[in-house]
């Protein structure tokens, strides 16, 4: 039996917030013993971070940390004071690298001060020495040209590459555990494959234990050995990786599971969950899960339900016996087949490029960039038309200019057969309309949420305000949305019902096409499944066109017609979303492809790739 | 980055030459120079022929051109009411107002960073609470009278101070704490909130994940960062101590530029009022370009590609 090096037993957090206590982590129980991986998955706002930050002292003041035991090799954590704490552990025995890669790095010192100074401050090393191993791990993490980058300051960096310097300076004490708190989030699919395989080597390598939180099932799947599922501050539902997503046995986990859009399987309509997660005030009475729960019964509300064995090593927090949760699988609504081939395309674009000449500032030379390439594209009428590519390749200045936020410098964009730029107010807004991808930013915060739909109808001086209101009406219970929130505004509804808003206000005119930048990427999977079905059924049931700008491979594989790849300002491949995704020709697309993280590919190679030695 | 300095030596000179022009403009308009020297009563034949004689009535632009002209040559012009080269003027007088500036402005430093820091690392507690107090109290208090109190205290009452004149280092203390006070609330404010963001970032999450604590945390970490705005707003105060030295050196006696703006107004002397302005301004303009250069210096992202 290897080392146990963290030891952490009925670890609780409680918040001090306006409307009382709030157990943000409840009771987490686990142990980790040098050279194992595990990940922690649930949604956001589940205790994923606040369970790490107590683990790291770095709570914000307002928490308060409880444990019956939480020991780091032979240090008690509960019994140390913060000051030892920082002068002994934090940073060489256990480390942490954070979801965001842009600011986590401070801007005004170079990386190699940064790499270097914690362990320099502990006299581990000396400053020849230090530098010594930050070029040999910034060598290890992959950074080129360790020697010259080692003086240069975050700025200069990409995001994949901060990430990286994150890692190496994670690294350099070689610490005994390592947190890592969404690493990837920030990232490409294809720098988010290249990080977590460099994560997983080192941390063989090395022999270290690791700490991997994520929101993405996908993410643990292929990265650790054994997972716990988060929900309202506690762990649902733990054990090996092939146990917990192979054979789920908490209703949650496996609605998460059914939830999120595998690329490699046959496409049917998403199981979303509904509603949202509810945050746990004061005493437990009940189960956290119950109110979303399609198995909750009278049992459920009685009491906190105890964690029970499914397996050796395999547990979960529910009344109901170890048996399997199959979802109820319905099919994808298609609409009515469309005859593809006469109808004349709603959108095309010829030769269509966005030249952007940066302007000569004290410290650039003017030069100019060719966000968007010479695209030639056309979107037939009711198809979901879905355009993916990393970010960067020009994705969403094509949409700006589609919206006529933007013009082409070069080629012509025609809706219904006019210029876009021949379109202009009611016109374009009752042919086109947008949906963000950020439903916090894109609504006035200001305003209700009945004004909000209505703004389009405002903004054009179109109806009576009864009028208005009808159609108001109309579209909220198109999409959805309870009649009531009219009068609420958005800071008191979820990012799934923002985002619904977000989709009435476009729908409100009636428009044929609907351009969605990255519609679901703010959102966790329980609740991208609610808006991509919702997408769906409004292709099917009244013929919308929709534009899909998104990075996201399980997204296209669920609702896409038909897919071009982007890259540098140039269509790569295009073709039907299943020929595209299943036998792609181009190189570029596997690599997309390749990268995107899958549970079913993960588990079916997992065990025997990941090598576990002693078989736990 | 030599560039950019020079740009902005080139950007800053242009706003000194606009508001040499438009303060030469409003001080030939607001006031009849001509009657300025020959005095309030004077006969309108007197007046014509001063104005003749020191040639008041050619077009303005001209007479801008020459003074100007002067300027760059090192001529500031004769002054009617002292009767002595405005250049001497200033040189006797600016070495006691940039000494006094200087002193101001550090007695700022040494109260409102202190302040704003500490205010900052203990957000909401009693120190941060008196610190705040201490600003918007100081920010109601007129400067005359906090300067008339700390008179009447240090130096009547308890005789520890000079009250007034310039002759010795001991002469300046009281004036400096008056003029420095006056800016304390602003920047300590500023380095408060600052530093407050500052503690709340990512990347202070960062240094305290490698072990970083308290003093270390603060100094290596978050001080720089902090204070790159607090820097612009030091070099504005500079130059505001500079203007602010009018009712300072009046109250203290002390004879240095801000007293001699303040007689020569009184005695509608235009030349000298009109370099003094420019001064002013000067050094405003010097300032602000001081502290774009040294935030350049401190912050990396202004400094490369
Ligand atoms: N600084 C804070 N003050 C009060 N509540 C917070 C704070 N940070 C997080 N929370 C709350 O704590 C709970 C857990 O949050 P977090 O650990 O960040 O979740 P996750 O990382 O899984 O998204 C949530 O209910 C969240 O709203
Ligand atoms: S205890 Fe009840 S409500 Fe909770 S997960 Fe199990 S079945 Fe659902
Ligand atoms: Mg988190």
């Amino acid at each position: 039996m290897a080392e146990t090096v963290l030891d952490v037993e009925a670890l609780s957090v409680t918040l001090d917030t306006p409307s009382g206590p709030l157990a943000a982590v409840h009771h987490v129980s686990f142990a980790l013993e040098r050279g194992q991986s595990l990940g922690i998955v649930g949604e956001s706002g589940s205790g994923k971070s606040m369970t790490a930050l107590a683990l790291m002292n770095l709570l914000p003041r307002s928490a308060t940390r409880q444990a019956t035991r939480l020991r780091l090799l032979d240090h008690d954590l509960t019994a140390l004071p913060d000051r030892r704490f920082a002068q002994d552990l934090a940073g060489q025995r256990i480390g942490m690298i954070f979801q965001e890669p842009m600011t986590s790095l401070n801007p005004v010192y170079t990386i190699g001060r940064q790499l270097t100074e914690g362990v320099v401050r502990t006299g581990q090393m000396d400053a020849a020495a230090a530098r010594r191993r930050a070029l040999e791990m910034m060598a290890r993490v992959g950074l080129p040209d360790p020697a010259t980058r080692f003086d240069q300051y975050p700025h200069q960096f990409s995001g994949g590459q901060r990430q990286r310097v994150m890692i190496a300076m994670a690294l350099m004490a070689e610490p005994d555990v390592i947190i890592a708190d969404e690493p990837t989030t920030a990232l490409d699919v294809t720098v988010q494959a290249q990080i977590l395989r460099l994560m997983a080597d080192l941390q063989r390598d090395l022999g270290m234990a690791m700490i991997l939180i994520t929101h993405d099932l996908g993410v643990v799947a292929q990265t650790v050995d054994r997972v716990a599922v988060m929900y309202a501050g506690e762990f649902v539902e733990t054990g090996q990786v092939a146990q917990v997503l192979g054979a789920p046995r908490h209703p949650y986990t496996a609605a998460l599971l059914h939830a999120a859009p595998e690329p490699d399987g046959a496409r049917h309509r998403l199981a979303a969950i509904p509603g949202q997660i509810r945050p746990v005030y004061g005493q437990r009475s009940a189960c956290v899960f119950e109110n979303r729960c399609a198995h909750a019964t009278p049992d459920c509300r009685a009491g906190h339900p105890g964690l029970r064995a499914a397996a050796p090593g395999h547990a979960y927090r529910c009344v109901l016996p170890p048996q399997p949760r199959p979802a109820a699988v319905q099919p994808q609504p298609t609409g009515q087949p469309r005859d593809v081939g006469s109808a004349p395309p709603v959108i095309s674009l010829t030769g269509v490029s966005r030249v952007f000449a940066s302007r000569a500032t004290p410290f650039h030379r003017p030069h100019s960039l060719r966000a968007v390439d010479r695209v030639d594209l056309d979107v037939l009428p009711g198809e979901t038309f879905a355009l993916v590519g990393e970010s960067g390749s020009g994705k969403s200045t094509l949409a700006r200019m589609l919206l006529g936020l933007d013009t082409p410098s070069e080629g012509e964009i025609r809706i219904d057969g006019q210029p876009v730029s021949a379109l202009q107010g009611v016109d374009r807004a009752r042919r086109i309309q947008p949906v963000f991808q950020d439903p916090y930013s894109s609504l006035n915060p200001r305003r209700r949420i009945g004004e909000i739909i209505a703004q389009p109808m405002a903004l054009h001086g179109l109806g009576s305000a009864a009028e208005r209101s009808q159609a108001v009406e109309e579209v909220m219970a198109r999409v959805g949305l309870p009649e009531a929130f009219r009068h609420n505004y958005p800071n008191q509804l979820s990012g799934g019902q923002r985002q619904r808003v977000a989709i009435a206000r476009a729908l409100i005119l009636r428009p044929e096409i609907l351009v969605c930048d990255e519609p679901t990427s703010a959102l966790d999977v329980s609740v991208q499944a609610q808006i991509l079905n919702l997408l769906a059924d409004l292709k099917a049931e009244i013929g919308l066109t929709l534009f899909l700008i998104t990075h996201d491979i399980g997204v296209v594989h669920q609702i896409a017609d038909r897919v071009a790849v982007m890259q540098a300002g140039r269509i790569v491949e295009r073709g039907p979303a299943a020929r595209v995704l299943h036998s792609p020709a181009e190189a570029y697309t596997r690599t997309l492809l390749a990268a995107v993280p899958s549970i079913a590919r993960a588990l079916a190679t997992g065990a025997q790739e990941r090598g576990q030695p002693d078989g736990h | 980055m030599l560039k950019y300095i020079l740009q902005r030596v080139a950007l800053a000179l242009a706003v000194a030459v606009v508001l040499s022009f438009v303060t030469f403009l409003l001080l030939n308009f607001a006031t009849d120079p001509a009657y300025a020297i020959a005095g309030e009563d004077a006969e309108p034949e007197v007046v014509e022929q001063i104005r003749k004689t020191y040639g008041f009535d050619r077009p303005v632009l001209v007479r801008y051109a020459e003074w100007a002209g002067g300027v760059l040559r090192g001529d500031f012009g004769e002054s009617y009411y002292w009767n002595k080269p405005v250049a001497e003027l200033v040189a006797d007088r600016a070495p006691v107002t940039l000494l006094l500036a200087v002193m101001s402005l550090s007695v700022t430093v040494v109260i409102a960073l202190p302040l704003g820091i500490v205010a900052a690392l203990n957000p909401n507690s009693a120190l941060d609470r008196m610190a705040l107090g201490i600003a918007v109290s100081a920010q109601a208090v007129p400067n005359f009278w906090l300067g008339l109190i700390m008179i009447i205290l240090f130096a009547v009452q308890w005789r520890l101070l000079p009250v007034s004149g310039d002759a010795t280092l001991m002469h300046f203390v009281l004036p400096s704490i008056v003029l420095g006070a006056s800016s304390v609330p602003a920047v300590m404010r500023l380095t408060r909130t600052g530093m407050l963001d500052v503690m709340e970032s990512d990347y202070i999450r960062t240094a305290r994940a490698k072990g970083f604590r308290g003093a270390a945390l603060v100094r290596r970490h978050a001080l720089r960062n902090a204070l790159l705005p607090v820097i612009s707003v030091l070099a504005v105060q500079l130059g505001a101590k500079f203007s602010g030295s009018v009712i300072t050196e009046t109250i203290f006696a002390i004879n240095g530029l801000g007293r001699l703006a303040l007689e020569s107004i009184l005695g509608s002397d235009i030349p000298t009022v009109q370099i003094l302005i420019f001064l002013f301004a000067i050094v405003f303009v010097a300032m602000n370009l001081l502290a774009d250069i040294l935030n350049a210096a401190l912050d990396p992202r202004l400094r490369i590609a």
